[in-house]
């Protein structure tokens, strides 16, 4: 017994510095990906004008008004934009994952990305307006698009022994393009100018502002305690939905509120940066690799292993190419392409 | 008397246009072993199901101590009844210990880790039914055998006053078999617990069982112990065959062998 409570409480704090660690390597690529673009600029300079921006301190020398405009106004929202992003994209492909029984769910592949672009997409062609009071509407429309279409490709995929992974895949297929194909409907009969929404859903996150940030941080926030709370029943519903009722999880319950935990912060990704794909494929599955499927590390590790890695994938889009950029969901579908067939063949789906 | 554990008051279940059970009655009282016996597709596995609230009965009560099963919620459930379903599905990328910790989730509430007495209800239950060496292997690398024992380490993990199988025997060797059964019902005997299982072993039953509930055409037919269940008749009633019935020569219970017809 003297060394299951040495195990316990050993797993215990193992986790919690494995996700401190990861969180400073996460912070670590930021700073970095900050410090890397047409100008070089030193990231202890970084440090010092975030420093800077504190009221108090006022320690350093002066550093060049145009770095603290680089780095406060442009670099670091939209570092910081892609990490929150990366995160969130790979915190909902997780809980997906974690509801539909299935390594291949991801919020781009099951349309529900598409189904939040939709909503989006409504309310930005149509004379509902924006925002009521300040409170801006467009991620509860994006929202609703997500869960419906989540809930379909659930429904359509379910059987009774499962999910089966061939429909899963097919219906999200058909649910994207049904979705995109309405959303070019909306964008073409609405305005003459589409370009600015486009390159909106197209993905990506050129011209990201901190107030784009500030806007959707609630409902991440809602959506990320939801999950994460229930982590440990998502463990048990890895054997079967039969099981986990046995073992006393309220199913119809459990289901619902992380389908909607997971479309809210899915919702709120896609109203920042439009449809970026494979981000909730690979954030997940490099954590099962590398630390195993328990959802207690599951969840909370994703976030920051996804949030890194549209971090790293933007900054290729800017470097590629450089003056010129990719858009993000290049890099992303050409890392996540071949895992998600490297998934598919390894088999261990159905 | 005592509440019973477990009381089904004539119930009903139909399944798209089949009746399935016509009127099923019957208790299970603490520190019974009841075995549950009748022919393929008689409605056993649907009757866990019902009392676990999985399926609705047409009409009827599940009363588990005393309480209508269907007002209980599944975390109240899962704290007085835990099942080894017929087929559990292996949880991908999961230890032993992890999968049976599982069992511990009635007791916990969201964001809560186990508890070190978690870990060691758990512990002591995987060293009872012999798997404690497999406790940081994958259950996805373990044999049928072993499997099954870990699964029934999660039942017991769960410590509820009554357990049901559904068939837990299906895959073992003689051995295993025996090992099962003496485990679950001395565990149970221990905790003046009752076990509830579903078999087609009419041996293991009749060598086990404090209680025997034979189903035929979607009633009970006879309820009681071995002996007064397992008659030539009744058997021919519910399962369509001659049986000759003898004693075992050591324990004294009934043992029942088909009339084969065999070419020799």
């Amino acid at each position: 017994m003297e060394q299951i409570s040495y195990t316990l409480i050993s797993n215990k704090l193992r986790l919690r510095w494995r996700l401190l660690i990861a969180f400073a390597v996460s912070l670590v690529i930021a700073i970095i990906a900050a410090s890397i673009g047409s100008v070089f600029i030193p990231p202890i300079a970084i440090l010092q004008i975030i420093l800077a921006k504190l009221p108090i301190i006022e320690l350093f020398e002066p550093l060049p008004d145009s770095w603290s405009t680089i780095i406060w106004d442009i670099r670091l929202p939209r570092v910081v934009t892609s990490g929150l992003v990366g995160g969130s994209l790979a915190l909902a492909g997780a809980t997906y994952q974690g509801i539909f029984r299935n390594p291949l769910a991801d919020p781009y592949l099951l349309g529900i990305a598409g189904g939040a672009g939709l909503g989006a997409t409504v309310v930005l062609t149509t004379t509902i307006p924006l925002g009521i009071g300040g409170f801006s509407i467009l991620p509860i429309a994006a929202f609703i698009g997500a869960v419906v279409a989540g809930l379909i490709s659930y429904f359509i995929s379910k059987r009774t022994t499962g999910i089966s992974t061939p429909t899963l895949i097919l219906s999200g297929i058909a649910i994207a393009s049904l979705t995109a194909s309405i959303t070019s409907i909306l964008l073409i009969r609405s305005t003459p100018d589409i370009k600015p929404l486009l390159s909106w859903l197209l993905g990506g996150f050129i011209g990201s502002q901190w107030n784009d940030t500030f806007i959707m941080l609630p409902y991440i926030l809602i959506g990320t305690i939801i999950t994460l709370s229930h982590a440990r029943v998502l463990n048990v519903l890895q054997t079967s939905e039969e099981e986990a009722h046995y073992m006393g999880v309220n199913i119809t319950r459990t289901k619902i509120l992380l389908i909607a935990a997971a479309s809210l912060v899915t919702a709120a990704a896609v109203s920042i940066s439009g449809l970026i794909g494979f981000v909730g494929l690979i954030g997940p599955h490099a954590v099962r690799l590398l630390w195993g499927a328990d959802y207690r590390i599951l969840l909370p590790m994703s976030i920051i292993v996804g949030g890194s890695f549209l971090m790293i994938a933007d900054l290729t889009a800017r470097l590629v190419i450089s003056p010129g950029e990719l858009p993000v969901g290049v890099v992303t579908a050409f890392c996540g392409a071949p895992f998600f067939l490297y998934l598919i063949r390894r088999g261990d789906s159905t | 008397m005592s509440t019973p554990l477990l009381a089904i008051k004539d119930l009903h279940f139909a399944y798209k246009n089949n009746i399935l059970l016509k009127g099923i009655n019957f208790d299970v009282n603490e520190g019974e072993i009841v075995g549950l016996i009748g022919s393929n597709g008689i409605g056993k596995t649907t009757l866990l199901k019902i009392i676990m609230g999985l399926n609705k009965p047409s009409s009827g009560i599940v009363e588990i101590q005393g309480k209508d099963s269907h007002h209980l919620s599944p975390n109240e459930r899962a704290k007085l009844i835990s099942i080894v379903p017929q087929n559990p599905k292996i949880p991908y990328g999961f230890t032993t210990l992890q999968t049976v910790l599982m069992a511990r989730n009635p007791y916990l509430n969201l964001f809560q880790y186990e508890k070190l007495q978690d870990i060691k209800i758990c512990i002591s239950a995987l060293t009872k039914a012999k798997v404690i060496e497999f406790k940081d292997h994958y259950v996805s690398t373990l044999s049928g055998g072993e499997a099954q024992r870990v699964y029934i380490a999660r039942a017991l993990s769960q410590e509820t006053p009554l357990i049901m199988l559904d068939e837990p025997l299906a895959n073992l060797d003689i051995i295993h078999q025996t090992e099962i059964m003496d485990l679950i019902c001395s565990t149970q005997y221990k905790n003046k617990g009752s076990v509830l299982f579903v078999t087609h072993d009419l041996n293991i039953a009749a060598q086990y069982c404090t209680r025997i509930i034979l189903l035929h055409n979607g009633k009970v037919l006879n309820s009681g112990t071995p002996s007064k269940v397992l008659t030539i008749e009744n058997i021919l009633t519910a399962y369509g065959i001659e049986i000759c019935l003898t004693t075992h020569p050591i324990n004294g219970t009934l043992v029942i062998l088909p009339k084969y017809n065999t070419l020799k």
